[in-house]
Formats: structure tokens, C-alpha cells, sequence
């Protein structure tokens, strides 16, 4: 078995793009499942490797897996009493990173929209994240929430209209 | 909020994206495939003789509750049957007692009352006033410790002549 999980590596060839593509969108969805920029960076890469190594070869991961095991792992992070405490204590010196792109031009948008996405309820930050940045079906959001279909669309739908409410001055 | 506007906001939200990993962490991620290949740490267990084991085990979970089952059918099935005169003795010295209500409450509960209105083949309007009733008959014994306990939904429909209402 060993011999076999020896030969089935991740093609590089394949796995580059699809890290380059998607590592932005999985670490902001990280990002809000946890509290410390630590955490959520670990909470990626694992997923990442625990999703290969359940499926193992050179094809990546469905990217609904990727989130829900994210989420999986961000909860059983969260239960965790020991690191809970070392996450506060290191929450007091750290900044929080920045969510989306920063870029001069967009900073400030990119601000709101953050400010905002933290008011949502989590229910619902997670459907707009999976659908919207994320790029799922309602299909996939269900299975990566572990929700009916018609639910996950129904957040998502009151998701946008709650972001709606709190961006209503702000964002054109 | 209608449709057009919804999607257009969806469209403004889609030109923010998300943060790009710092780069270190990026490379990091990349360099994923050549660290799993160097360590093959896929499997949880040490060897390959822990994983067959692990795996047998795993194939064979349902041998854990059926095992269980099985025991409690055999300690049911060889269960020596209770003789006859201990039957005798336990029927005999226990009085027989006939059911005795201390209590009984019969109840009829206004669930819901409507009006509906249809139309006779005339073409005459008809009012019928609906009502839904829950009845409930409850009879309890005290000093045995017994409460039976019977409910039965009723739909009463009257139908009124427009005139008369």
C-alpha cells in the first residue's frame, strides 16, 4: 500500500496552476473559518494534502472537496481547547490579514467589503464566499456545507441581500 | 432588491477578489508536490502489515454490533423457561384487580374555526362554517399509576344560506 501512495505523487505539472488559480480563494475561505492567519495557512495546506492523499494521483482535488475539508478541519481546530488558548494569546499581537486584494486602487472597497463580510452571519458568509468567490454550484456549496441545495442557495440569496443592506452607502 | 440589481451587485462583489498568499507561503504550497512525493506520509499507520490490519478492521466494523446482537439473541434463547407452578404461585398470589378509574375527563378543544364559501351547481352562493375539534377522553388510575390517554381530531362543517347569515 505504502508502495502504491509512493508512485501516486501529484504531478507538479498539473498541481501548479491549479494551486495558483485556487490557493487564493481556498485561503480566504480559511481565512474566515479561523481566527489566526497561522491557522488558516495550515488549514489549507492540510486540506490540500488530505484531499490527495484520500484521492491519490496526479489529477487535483475537486475543489468542493478542498473547502470541505477546510471547514471539517477548521471545526475540529476550533474544539481544540489547548490551541484555542494559544490562538487567543497570539490573537492579541497579530494582525488580521487582509481578505481581498489590496491593491491601491481597490483598498478601499476591498476594506468595506471585509468590514462588511465580518457583520454577516457565518451562515451565510460561507455560502456568498463558496458561490461567489469560491466559484461552486449550489450542488457543490451543499456538499461542502454538508446542507440541502435549496438551503445553500437560500443563504447565498440572503447572504448578498444582507452585504447588500450593509454596503448600501459604500459600495456603488 | 430585484433580479438585475442583484446580479449587478453580484458583479461589483466579483471585482473585488480574494487576497493573493503571501509568497513565501505560495511557493510553500507549490513545493506540496515534491514534499509528498519525498514523504510518503499518506498512510496513518506504520507498516504495511498495520495497514492490512487496519484495513480488516475497518472492513469488519459491522462484526462489532452483530456480535453484540447475537449475544443478547442467544441469552434470550437459552434463557430457561419459567416453570409452570412458579406461574401458578405468582398468578395465584396476586389478586386479580379490576381496572378502576379514579379519574375521567372527556374534553372537546376548539382547534380552528373558518368560513368557506362555494357555489351550487345554481350557481348559488353557499357559506360553510367550519370548525376543527380535538376531542380527548383521559382516564387515569391513581394507585396503579396508569394514564390512558385518547385523542380523536372532528371537522364539523355547516353549511349557511347566505340569507340567513
Amino acid at each position: 500500500m505504502n508502495g502504491d501512495l509512493e508512485r501516486a505523487t501529484p504531478e507538479t505539472s498539473n498541481w501548479e496552476p491549479w494551486l495558483v488559480q485556487y490557493a487564493p480563494r481556498l485561503l480566504l475561505f480559511a481565512r474566515q473559518q479561523s481566527r489566526r492567519e497561522a491557522d488558516a495557512q495550515d488549514l489549507v495546506q492540510e486540506a490540500v494534502l488530505d484531499c490527495w492523499r484520500r484521492r491519490p494521483g496526479p489529477q487535483p482535488p475537486p475543489l468542493a472537496l478542498v473547502f470541505a475539508t477546510i471547514r471539517r478541519r477548521a471545526v475540529d481546530l476550533a474544539r481544540s481547547a489547548g490551541r484555542r488558548a494559544n490562538r487567543e494569546a497570539a490573537a492579541l499581537d497579530e494582525l488580521p490579514p487582509c481578505w481581498f486584494d489590496s491593491s491601491p486602487e481597490e483598498r478601499e472597497r476591498a476594506r468595506l467589503l471585509e468590514q462588511a463580510m465580518r457583520a454577516l452571519p457565518a451562515i451565510y458568509r460561507e455560502a456568498v464566499t463558496l458561490k461567489l468567490w469560491g466559484g461552486l454550484t449550489f450542488v457543490e456549496m451543499a456538499e461542502a456545507l454538508q446542507i440541502p441545495p435549496n438551503t445553500a442557495a437560500s443563504r447565498y440569496r440572503y447572504g448578498i441581500l444582507e452585504l447588500r443592506k450593509l454596503t448600501r452607502d459604500t459600495l456603488a | 432588491m430585484n433580479d438585475s440589481d442583484f446580479e449587478r451587485f453580484e458583479q461589483e462583489l466579483l471585482r473585488i477578489t480574494p487576497a493573493q498568499p503571501p509568497p513565501e507561503y505560495l511557493g510553500q504550497l507549490l513545493r506540496l508536490p515534491e514534499t509528498a512525493a519525498r514523504k510518503p506520509v499518506a498512510a496513518p499507520w506504520a507498516s504495511l502489515g498495520d495497514a492490512v490490519r487496519a484495513s480488516l478492521v475497518w472492513r469488519l466494523r459491522w462484526l462489532i454490533p452483530a456480535a453484540a446482537l447475537a449475544v443478547a439473541i442467544g441469552l434470550v434463547w437459552t434463557r430457561p423457561a419459567p416453570r409452570l407452578s412458579r406461574i401458578r404461585g405468582t398468578v395465584a398470589a396476586v389478586p386479580f384487580l379490576p381496572l378502576k378509574a379514579d379519574s375521567l375527563r372527556v374534553h372537546e378543544h376548539l382547534v380552528s374555526s373558518f368560513d368557506a364559501i362555494g357555489r351550487l351547481s345554481t350557481g348559488e352562493p353557499v357559506r360553510f362554517r367550519c370548525r376543527e375539534w380535538m376531542d380527548e377522553v383521559v382516564v387515569s388510575d391513581k394507585d396503579r399509576g396508569f394514564v390512558l390517554e385518547q385523542r380523536t381530531p372532528r371537522v364539523e362543517v355547516i353549511p349557511v344560506r347566505f340569507e340567513t347569515y
